[in-house]
Order: structure tokens, then C-alpha cells, then sequence
């Protein structure tokens, strides 16, 4: 019933990077730290060793099969590089519990994110390593870190980091600069090992800051980040804001990043006919109320109509939930999600 | 008169102006205006018009913050005024972030519009464990519960909120309110309680509780 792969997850990726024929629509779920329910560790436990996330990164590609694997810090690894304090929940993602600095005259204490002196970041990178030895010839492994805009915030806290916009935009502008460099000094890190880095940066959506906002204060940074990998590595990152983006669609697409990820708000086939030409798409499958409430049938019938939207899209489209799944997503509907690309998305 | 400097007054929440809010405040407790009419007609008319231009997509969530902080800097300056006047004016609301989520902002947007709407709110805060909405619901004998969550793992928690309230066997009917990014009306069905969508609904949808229930 389910047609099967003619290709392996890395041929797969490999052609369409290059615009080569592949035999079915990509399916990446976000999947986040839901790996560690594949082996039944606590969150808090797999992020602070890399033996866990090896063992978790490479069980969870042998359960589901996406055609991604990635691992990274996140926009919280990052923000707890530059100072801000983290809270580890055992079962739960980290969350920032107090910001870097609690006024503008520490900003000039902090410096740009230096990865081999950062035992935290380091340990990804290592993480990584070890799981491309081990899954490498089978599927992509590459890695993430969080956009500028978000990682500013955590440094700053968000509240008053959103309150600055309007009441002191020259340190704002300061901030962006700071973790603009430590995001390049990152992706370097991971670049020398042989690994390209994806950019998330949530709070910059439309649901947080207006769009002019997102042109004044995040739009220049990313365009700097693209430059950057585009020169150095030779390709541009995907770039991930979940949430509402259609008014910021155009400013996402003329940053130059080569995917853009959408949430569910997003109408796909709108986008791809905005931008899809240009970029390619990756989404958006409602990672709550359908990928952790919903049946596997209402997944399926989710993935499909994805594919049906954007499936076409000539600069490519990856199945995908619109945003990270949430640890407790059940098993059955991240595979219903794989089964979709296979049994709608068949290219050859 | 009145209405022309209260209307300076909600302009100048709207706009952000917590100098100019301040300066309004103490013009119009010279003029004699009551501290309640300075609430509804100035601070609150501001606020409300602040949640309009966010619904109509011109304001976004760093102008809500600001024209918060220009409410509140409004507030503080009626708070010694406000004493004799309010009492026990205002249905008592408990209203906090279910345990293991720390976003607040939505939920302090939500008390911040349900006092200026004259209620009285006991805000339990973040990361607020079961037992301690249940303490907060006896303690005060409160008829309306808000609970809010950011994120879908938090969720369950609200049910766990609904579940250990409902052991409870209050005398009288308690009004459970959900909200926030993951919560849906579909959500809020599923486990008996009402739902509203942004803090200026929270506010329709007590005071359509309320006449409901007909207080």
C-alpha cells in the first residue's frame, strides 16, 4: 500500500539540493528533542551528554527514517553561551529563567560566542560528528542554531528586549551585532567539520513584531549571515520562523537564505506562489492540534494536502510539521507523516 | 471637560507616552475626576484602543508591552487614591500560568485588562502548580479561574487545574477560562472550560459569564 523508497534519505537530499529528479517529496519533521523518547531518557540528561545524543539522534533515524538528521543549540544553547541562565526540565526543552544582562552597560562586557572555548557548543559539534560516522552514508546530518533576533532577546530578556525596539534601537543594533557574530563564529565551527548550520529565529514572526520592525531590526542581520555562508561555504542556510510570517514572506526570501520553513498560519500554496519559485518550502503540518492530538489518519490526510499545495513548487518542497513536534508526539503520527510523503508525494 | 482630558488620557496610553500618562493623571485627580472615571474613561479606553490597533495588525506585541508600562505608570500614580474608592467593587478572578511554562505575557496582558475592567484579580503567576490554583479558588472563593499555557506540552496541565478544582466540590459553580498559543475553542470543549482568544475577549467572555450565571 505504501510505495517504498527507491533512494536513500542522503541520495534523496543530495539530487534535490541539486534539482535532480528524486523518487518522492522529502518528509523532515521537525523533531527536536522528541528523540529522546525513542531510547527513554530525560531531556535534560541528553542535552548534557553527547553520548545520549548520539545514541538518541541515531535510534530515532533508525525508527522513523526522515531524511534529515539534525542537532544543534538552538536559540537557547546560544543565548546560554553569551550568559543567560537556562532552567533544564528533566521532560521538557530548556527554558531561559534570567537573561545575560539586566542592563546596557554589561553589554559591553560580553563578547561574540567563541565555540572551541565553549564547552556546551563544543559538545554538539562533537555529537554530530559521531552521529554522521555512524548514519553519515545514510541521510544528512548537519546542525542549527538559533536566529539573532531570538538570541538578542534571550540575552536581554525578552520583554524589555521587545521594549527597546521603540525606547533604544542603537542597543538593540548593538545586541544584533553581538549575536550576529557569534552565530558566524558557529556556523564557522560546524562549517570546518563539514557541516552547514540552519537558522531559527521565532520571535522575529509577525505574531511578535511588526513587519517594519522585522526589516529595521532582523532582516539587515540575516542578509549578513547569508553573505557570510554564502561566500565561505557556498551555500546559503534554510531558515525556520514558525508562527505568522505572510507579511515578511518577501523580506525572508530576499535575505538569499535557500529554504524557508513555514508554521501552520501559513497557507502553502500562497506562499508558493509568492516565493516558491525563488526558495524552496518546507512545512506545515500543525505540530499540536495534528501531529500530537490528531489521528494518524488526520496526519496523513495533512501531509497530503501539504503536497498538494506545494508539492509542485519548482524550487522544491519538504514535508514537514510547521514547528519543533512536541516531545510527547506519538510515534504513529510522526510515522504517518513519512508514510504521506510515500503514498502522495511519489515523484518517479 | 472631562471626557476632553480623558480622552488626552487614552491617547496618551495608546500612544505609548508614559510621561504624558502620568502628567494626565495628576491633571485630571486636580480637576476632581474619580479615580475610577480616570480607570474606565482614560487608562482603560487606552488600553482597549491599544487591543484594537493590535487586532487590526498595526500594533504588535512590543506596543502592547509599551502602552502596558504607560497604563501602569498611570496606575501607580492612582494607587493611594484608589483605596477608599474601589473596596469590594469587582469579582474576584484567580488567573495564572499552568506549571512548567514560564511565559507570561499573555497572561499578565489579560490581568492587566481585567482590573481595569474593575475586577479583582489574584495573579498566581508562572509555573503555578495545581494544588496552588486550588488553595488560591478556597482561600478566596473565587467563581472564575484563568489559566494560561505558551506551550503544548504544558497543556495537560490545564486539565490536571480542572481536574483537582473539580475535586474540589465548591458550594457553587467555578468558571474555568483557557487560553494561549496551543489552546483552541476545540481544546477548551474537550475539557470543559470556556475559551478566549486575546485578552480583550478574556474580558467579553467573564462579564458573558457573569451574566450567565446571573450576577
Amino acid at each position: 500500500m505504501i510505495p517504498p523508497d527507491e533512494m536513500t534519505p542522503r541520495e534523496r537530499m543530495d539530487a534535490f539540493k541539486k534539482g535532480l529528479p528524486i523518487d518522492r517529496i522529502p518528509c523532515a519533521p521537525m523533531v527536536g528533542e522528541h528523540v529522546t523518547r525513542i531510547i527513554g531518557v530525560p531531556v535534560s540528561a541528553y542535552l548534557h551528554s553527547v553520548d545520549l545524543m548520539v545514541e538518541a539522534q541515531a535510534q530515532a533515524f533508525r525508527y522513523y527514517g526522515y531524511d534529515g538528521v539534525g542537532l544543534g543549540p538552538g536559540h537557547h544553547g546560544l543565548a546560554e553561551a553569551l550568559g543567560a541562565r537556562l532552567h533544564y526540565p528533566d521532560d521538557d526543552r530548556p527554558q531561559v529563567i534570567a537573561p545575560a544582562i539586566s542592563d546596557y552597560s554589561q553589554l559591553d562586557d560580553l563578547q561574540p560566542v567563541e565555540v572551541d572555548r565553549n564547552e556546551r557548543l563544543s559538545s554538539y559539534l562533537q555529537a554530530l560528528e559521531r552521529i554522521r560516522d555512524r548514519i553519515g552514508d545514510r541521510v544528512k546530518v548537519s546542525t542549527g542554531v538559533g536566529g539573532p533576533f531570538t538570541a538578542a532577546a534571550f540575552v536581554r530578556g525578552t520583554d524589555d528586549f521587545l521594549k527597546d525596539l521603540r525606547r533604544n534601537p542603537e542597543k538593540v543594533h548593538d545586541l544584533m551585532r553581538l549575536t550576529t557574530a557569534s552565530i558566524l563564529n558557529y556556523m564557522d565551527a560546524a562549517h570546518k567539520r563539514g557541516f552547514s548550520c540552519s537558522l531559527g529565529d521565532p520571535i522575529a514572526s509577525s505574531t511578535v513584531i511588526s513587519p517594519s520592525h522585522f526589516r529595521q531590526f532582523v532582516k539587515p542581520y540575516l542578509m549578513q549571515i547569508v553573505a557570510w555562508a554564502v561566500q565561505k561555504t557556498g551555500s546559503a542556510p534554510s531558515l525556520h520562523i514558525c508562527g505568522d510570517t505572510v507579511p515578511i514572506w518577501m523580506d525572508m526570501a530576499e535575505t538569499g537564505v535557500s529554504s524557508i520553513s513555514v508554521d501552520n498560519q501559513v497557507d502553502l500554496e500562497s506562499i508558493k506562489n509568492a516565493i516558491g519559485d525563488r526558495v524552496a518550502l518546507k512545512g506545515n503540518v500543525d505540530p499540536v492540534a495534528v501531529m500530537l492530538h490528531g489521528t494518524p489518519d488526520e496526519v496523513r490526510r495533512a501531509g497530503r494536502n501539504c503536497i498538494k499545495q506545494a508539492g509542485d513548487s519548482p524550487g522544491g518542497f519538504v514535508l514537514s510539521s510547521g514547528c519543533t513536534l512536541a516531545l510527547n508526539t506519538p510515534r504513529g503520527n510522526v510515522q504517518a507523516l513519512m508514510d504521506a510523503a510515500r503514498m502522495y508525494g511519489r515523484k518517479m | 471637560m472631562n471626557s476632553e482630558i480623558l480622552g488626552r488620557l487614552a491617547a496618551a496610553v495608546r500612544d505609548m507616552d508614559s510621561e504624558a500618562v502620568v502628567a494626565l493623571v495628576n491633571d485630571s485627580l486636580e480637576m476632581g475626576i474619580t479615580p475610577v472615571e480616570v480607570i474606565h474613561d482614560g487608562l482603560a479606553r487606552g488600553m482597549e484602543e491599544a487591543g484594537v490597533l493590535f487586532e487590526k495588525k498595526e500594533y504588535f506585541i512590543p506596543e502592547i508591552l509599551l502602552c502596558s508600562d504607560a497604563m501602569q505608570a498611570g496606575l501607580a500614580v492612582l494607587a493611594p487614591h484608589l483605596v477608599h474608592d474601589e473596596g469590594k467593587e469587582g469579582e474576584t478572578i484567580v488567573i495564572g500560568v499552568v506549571e512548567g511554562d514560564i511565559h507570561d505575557i499573555g497572561k499578565n496582558l489579560v490581568k492587566m485588562m481585567l482590573e481595569v475592567a474593575g475586577y479583582q484579580v489574584i495573579d498566581l503567576g508562572r509555573d503555578v502548580p495545581a494544588p496552588a490554583f486550588v488553595e488560591a479558588v478556597r482561600e478566596t472563593q473565587a467563581r472564575f479561574v484563568c489559566l494560561s499555557t505558551l506551550m503544548s506540552t504544558t497543556m495537560r496541565q490545564m486539565e490536571n487545574v480542572i481536574e483537582q478544582l473539580l475535586a474540589e466540590k465548591l458550594p457553587y459553580q467555578l468558571k474555568i477560562m483557557v487560553g494561549g498559543g496551543p489552546v483552541s475553542q476545540d481544546y477548551a470543549d474537550r475539557i470543559g472550560a470556556s475559551y478566549a482568544e486575546n485578552a480583550i475577549e478574556a474580558v467579553k467572555l467573564i462579564r458573558y459569564l457573569q451574566k450567565e450565571s446571573g450576577h
